[in-house]
């Protein structure tokens, strides 16, 4: 993890990492790595560990395993949300806070999504998919129109459509970690009801638990994290799709290890791919989202013609 | 107590069609009610309406002396127990993992299973004969064995009620009866009420004391097998003609289709 964090357009040794780490080592370039490299490393951590357990949760509850904040378009709600905020910010110089917006408009998005693809009870893959699509479509058209309008520039369009790690602070640090922890630690706490929704509405019904009681904290928790995500660096797609499928294969849905496996991967999973789009073509930057989806992508395509979901229909 | 679900006068609508045009049914401690009717005919939804799946009906509904309404998700679910027609998960689970889910009722907050509900998932397991592949996963079983896995699981529960919709017709004959025997033996052994859909007549006959009759939303016929059972309502209920013959085995009646 660390040794990651010592390539770049500033090249560090292990000793240096540690020294810097410890305190022992000061100066201008122990202050790019303090204050740069490592809240950027520990941010992609906690991103892509909260989009996968993110994402593992929506799975369970909508019984779907195509469900992840990008694909039902919890994501594109809110960056719509952080880039309203921004715009009103801008227009009237009065200042609405960017997560708490970027929040609303997740939970927003979720919602709209949910309600558009059930049909009789369930969420077929195919209304969610289409759903997710248009749902997105329509915030990531508002975000296009939001930017041009107030900034007349489409450079920082990029930013909020494939999402980038730099300029990351110990401040987002702070932010992230909390809304990590709160959500691991409510899916830890409703692990077991959540695979009882995954068997199905009418049974959970049956052995006493109640269906829309755990959609709305899982979609409210979801929410939390990917609002924060995003108007820290984004939209990234895929982390919260690839990672519980992966671990899902490995461990299996019911083991102990799933949920700290999926926030295990999913963090060392985004911190290598923010390492590529740092250093692959330095020192300009890759945005990040275009990695997570160049891994993503194939993973989908393979997950929409497997058995897993060819059942689900 | 005798009865351990009274239904009075119950009424119920999807959207405007009324499904459910007005129900009077008890079930009796310890009998095997069997329901049958076409297609369409509402046995499933009042299945459903019973284990609390659909809410908004109206009439009245009493399970084990006090009012459906009342009751709590949690404490329903550890009265009675629902056995699907199929038990379909999403992803992948242990056989075990899917039995130990029928002990939810009786968890409180965030623990999980204690060693007394290790000791009832084993114990049900053995039941059902399921114990020996308990940590496979559900999807590489027959439809038989999963059947079983679903009946372990209500069992789990400890419910005095089973409610049962038509959980053997995804099976062939072999399994049909099987499955179905080893649901009504466990009824009778321990003491529980059941009331099961059923799609075939003389299956229906065969595990049931007493049968139920249904067509467009009404009870057609209800009582004892020997009462219920004659061409006059199956005519009405199925529009067959049928003559009825005793079985030279267990001396039941035999429906024998002729159109």
């Amino acid at each position: 993890m660390l040794w990651s964090s010592s390539f770049g357009t500033v090249k560090y040794s292990m000793v240096e990492v540690f020294q810097m780490i410890s305190g022992n080592l000061t100066g201008s370039r122990a202050n790019i790595y303090m204050n740069l490299r490592l809240p950027r490393l520990l941010v992609a951590f906690l991103i892509g560990s909260g989009l996968a357990v993110g994402g593992n949760g929506l799975q369970l509850t909508l019984k779907n395993p195509l469900a992840d904040p990008y694909i039902i378009g919890i994501s594109a709600g809110a960056s719509f949300g952080a880039v309203f905020s921004l715009f009103i910010k801008e227009m009237s110089r009065t200042t609405i806070n960017i997560d708490l917006m970027a929040f609303i408009f997740a939970v927003f998005s979720a919602f709209l999504t949910y309600t558009i693809s059930r049909r009789g009870g369930r969420i077929p893959i195919t209304t969610l998919v289409l759903s997710g699509v248009i749902v997105s479509s329509l915030f990531n058209a508002a975000v296009t129109f939001l930017v041009v309008f107030a900034w007349r520039n489409v450079i920082t369009l990029h930013f909020w459509s494939l999402g980038s790690l730099s300029g990351v602070t110990w401040g987002d640090v702070l932010k992230l970690l909390p809304a990590t922890l709160f959500q691991y630690a409510v899916f830890t706490v409703i692990r077991r009801k959540m695979l009882i929704l995954a068997t199905g509405e009418e049974h959970a019904i049956t052995v006493g638990v109640n269906p829309e009681r755990i959609k709305f904290v899982v979609f409210f928790t979801v929410s939390i994290v990917s609002a924060i995500a995003v108007s820290t660096a984004g939209l990234i797609g895929f982390v919260g799709l690839v990672i519980p499928h992966i671990v899902r294969l490995a461990f299996g849905t019911d083991n102990r290890l799933n949920l700290p496996a999926t926030a295990l991967l999913g963090g060392f999973f985004l911190i290598v791919c923010d390492t590529f789009a740092r250093t692959l073509f330095q020192p300009t930057e890759l945005p990040i989202g275009a990695v997570t989806a160049l891994v993503g992508a194939p993973v989908f395509i393979y997950l929409l013609r497997s058995k897993e979901v060819v059942r689900n229909g | 107590m005798d009865d351990v679900i009274t239904i009075r006068d119950l009424h119920f609508s999807y959207s405007r069609e009324e499904v459910l045009r007005g129900i009077n049914l008890t079930l009796k401690q310890g009998e095997v009610l069997g329901i049958l009717g076409p297609n369409g005919s509402g046995k499933s939804t009042l299945m459903s309406i019973i284990c609390g799946i659909q809410k908004n009906w109206s009439g009245s509904i009493e399970i084990m002396g006090s009012p459906l309404k009342d009751y709590t998700g949690k404490r329903l679910a550890r009265i009675l127990s629902y056995i699907p027609q199929s038990f379909d998960p999403s992803f992948d689970l242990k056989v075990e993992t899917i039995v130990s889910f029928g002990r939810n009722p009786y968890l409180k907050g965030l623990s999980g299973p204690g060693a007394k509900d290790y000791e009832i998932i084993d114990e049900v397991m053995e039941l059902t004969e399921i114990y020996g592949f308990k940590d496979r996963f559900f999807s590489t079983l027959s439809g038989g064995e999963k059947q079983r896995v679903v009946i372990a699981k209500a069992l789990a529960q400890e419910g005095r009620i089973l409610l049962m919709d038509e959980f053997t017709s995804h099976l062939d004959p072999g399994h049909s009866r099987k499955v179905g025997k080893i649901a009504t033996d466990l009824v009778r052994a321990k003491g529980l009420s059941a009331m099961a859909v059923f799609h075939d007549l003389n299956q229906a006959i065969e595990m049931s004391d007493r049968l139920v009759f249904m067509k467009e939303g009404k009870i057609e016929a209800l009582g004892e097998v020997w009462e219920t059972v004659n061409p006059d309502v199956i005519w009405k209920v199925y529009g067959l003609r049928a003559q009825i013959i005793t079985n030279p085995i267990t001396e039941l009646p035999l429906v024998v289709f002729y159109d």
